[in-house]
């Protein structure tokens, strides 16, 4: 066709327009990874506790492990690892489970709105920039929130698997001591981590890089940066404290470019598939339509 | 059917959806294009011009059908995603359900469009969108078509669907999801998508080749669709799925010689999305 020299050298011109653009330092830089590996990887971590003076303890295959420099080493503890849950500290105030009921303060006094858990609950977070705001997760399963105005309410109800292996079981919850972030986490076997960060109004799965089935969470507020550590079926994993990612915003001189380059992506592939088109169909006597 | 029409009709659907696709990922080399171009207006225009061109030579009129089927697909779509930003933008007072209603709204009225564009076409390559007719096995199909949506979203893995398997129980003051709006949007999307593909797209295609050459093809062509839906889960499987999902919905079409059974599946599913998994997602 006359026309295909003309194509090809505009396609040519526009690519090295889009090739130019592409190159120029526009890209993010490729983020941290969500959760990272830390230690023990290929064993399973069924507790991880953190220490006030930044120290972490897990249980590794049944042995009790103890590490005081932000888990760069380990080593066998003799000490039995406490038992993660059924208390969490926001700033100075406790909150506890006791007999399936919250406990608020020292010494404990029954919070009078909250729901019977079940005597098996345990799990209680509550992070320590959101006064008031606490997450906790009844026997059955069920997550309950409490806002800062001391009402409680249902926060989230897993939906199963598949209904043969069910509702994946929440197995530990974890904020930070400190007034650092707003966000609670939440560990599951088979949905990874959850993460809210308005008191329990929305969650979303926040588990990238991470085993699905994960038996421990723990905040660990002392070390710098504030990290959270989840012990899996693979392994002690990390995630360090930093914000959710956003949609990048750009500035209106810095759309130009790329809406210029955008265009000229949809005019050189509409006149190649034009041409592609007008070449490749037959002529009207090969394809003669029926008659109505 | 012809030879000449057939291939005809085959090149409309490579070539659109081969310069689709480049409007659609070329623009990933150099920039993040949700935030360039949030409604995905470089696809419809791309189709746009296709089509036009269809119509403006004799000689392609045997590509027009499939040309206006994706033309409508990607038009709609934009219109879809632009209109709650318009609205927003114009004053209005709006809930987000509200907006996805009058979004859902103009995606089938865009369509409708199309489908009366569509009967201006030759009759000879005219498609068949089957909504005149409503049978016994029709109604049948629609309830095996909800049962067996409900046992495959409960036995097939969540992460295999791509669903996060949350949901958000507590209802605030108004209720969380209004599904008094959201029903209806729900309803006008699935019958929107389901007149692009199995009724514009399938019901050209049928007419130059066997039905189910017509309907893999359609099939197919809705799984790579998803590629430009908003969507933040695994692509992996999600492409797969919904490809088979058309695959089975232009099936049933084509056996109930009616679209109304997966009109009403469609919209059941995509209310039941709504209701159970984006609620716990996105906090609606």
């Amino acid at each position: 066709m006359a026309s295909d020299p003309r194509a090809v050298r505009l396609a040519l011109a526009c690519c090295t327009v889009v090739a130019a653009l592409g190159a120029a330092p526009a890209r993010a830089a490729a983020a941290e990874p969500w959760w990272q590996p830390l230690a023990f990887s290929g064993q399973a971590v069924t507790s991880v506790v953190s220490g006030d003076a930044g120290s972490i303890e897990a249980v590794v295959e049944g042995r009790a492990m103890r590490s005081d420099d932000g888990g760069a080493h380990f080593t066998d503890s003799a000490a039995a690892v406490a038992r993660p849950g059924a208390t969490a500290l926001a700033g100075d105030t406790l909150w506890q489970i006791r007999g399936g009921r919250v406990f608020r303060g020292t010494p404990p006094a029954l919070d009078p709105a909250s729901p019977d858990l079940g005597k098996a609950a345990h799990l209680i977070g509550a992070p320590a920039s959101l006064p008031g705001g606490v997450i906790c997760v009844s026997a059955g399963g069920t997550v309950w929130r409490r806002s800062p105005d001391g009402t409680w309410s249902r926060s989230l109800l897993l939906l199963p698997d598949t209904l043969v292996t069910g509702v994946p079981e929440i197995t530990g919850i974890a904020a930070f001591s400190r007034p650092l972030s707003d966000a609670v986490y939440l560990s599951t076997r088979g949905y990874g981590t959850l993460l809210t960060s308005d008191g329990g109004d929305d969650w979303i799965r926040a588990d990238s890089g991470l085993p699905g089935d994960v038996f421990s969470l723990a905040a660990d507020s002392a070390s710098d940066p504030p990290q959270v550590l989840a012990g899996t079926d693979r392994g002690l994993y990390v995630h360090r404290l930093r914000a959710l990612p956003q949609i990048p915003a750009y500035a209106a001189e810095s759309l130009l470019g790329r809406w210029l380059a955008t265009v000229a992506v949809c005019i050189v592939s509409v006149v190649a598939g034009a041409a592609a088109l007008l070449r490749l169909v037959p002529r009207p006597e090969e394809a003669a339509v029926s008659p109505p | 059917m012809t030879p000449p029409e057939r291939r005809a009709a085959l090149v409309a659907l490579g070539v659109t959806t081969a310069v689709v696709g480049v409007a659609l990922l070329a623009p990933l080399a150099y920039s993040d294009p949700h935030g360039l171009d949030p409604d995905d207006l470089r696809l419809s225009g791309v189709a746009a011009a296709l089509c036009l061109v269809t119509y403006a030579s004799k000689r392609l009129v045997a590509a027009r059908p499939v040309a206006l089927a994706l033309a409508a697909i990607t038009i709609a779509y934009s219109g879809w995603l632009a209109a709650p930003q318009f609205l927003v933008d114009r004053g209005a007072h709006l809930s987000g359900p509200a907006l996805t209603f009058w979004a859902s709204f103009l995606q089938f009225a865009i369509t409708v469009g199309a489908c009366v564009a569509a009967r201006r076409l030759p009759p000879a390559l005219r498609p068949d969108l089957r909504l005149r007719s409503l049978s016994g096995r029709a109604v049948l199909v629609t309830l095996g078509g909800i049962a067996l949506l409900t046992l495959a979203a409960l036995i097939v893995p969540a992460t295999w669907l791509g669903r996060e398997g949350l949901q958000t129980v507590a209802t605030g003051p108004g209720g969380r999801l209004d599904m008094a709006w959201l029903g209806p949007a729900d309803l006008l999307m699935a019958t929107a998508q389901e007149l692009q593909f199995r009724g514009l797209l399938l019901g050209a295609l049928e007419r130059v080749m066997p039905r189910g050459w017509a309907n893999v093809l359609q099939a197919l062509l809705f799984g790579l669709s998803h590629l430009a839906v908003l969507y933040q889960g695994p692509l992996g499987p999600f492409l797969p799925v919904t490809a088979a999902v058309g695959l089975l919905a232009g099936f049933a079409v084509q056996r109930t010689r009616s679209l109304w059974p997966v009109i009403a599946v469609h919209g059941l599913a995509d209310a039941a999305i709504d209701a159970f998994v984006l609620g716990g997602l996105y906090g609606l």
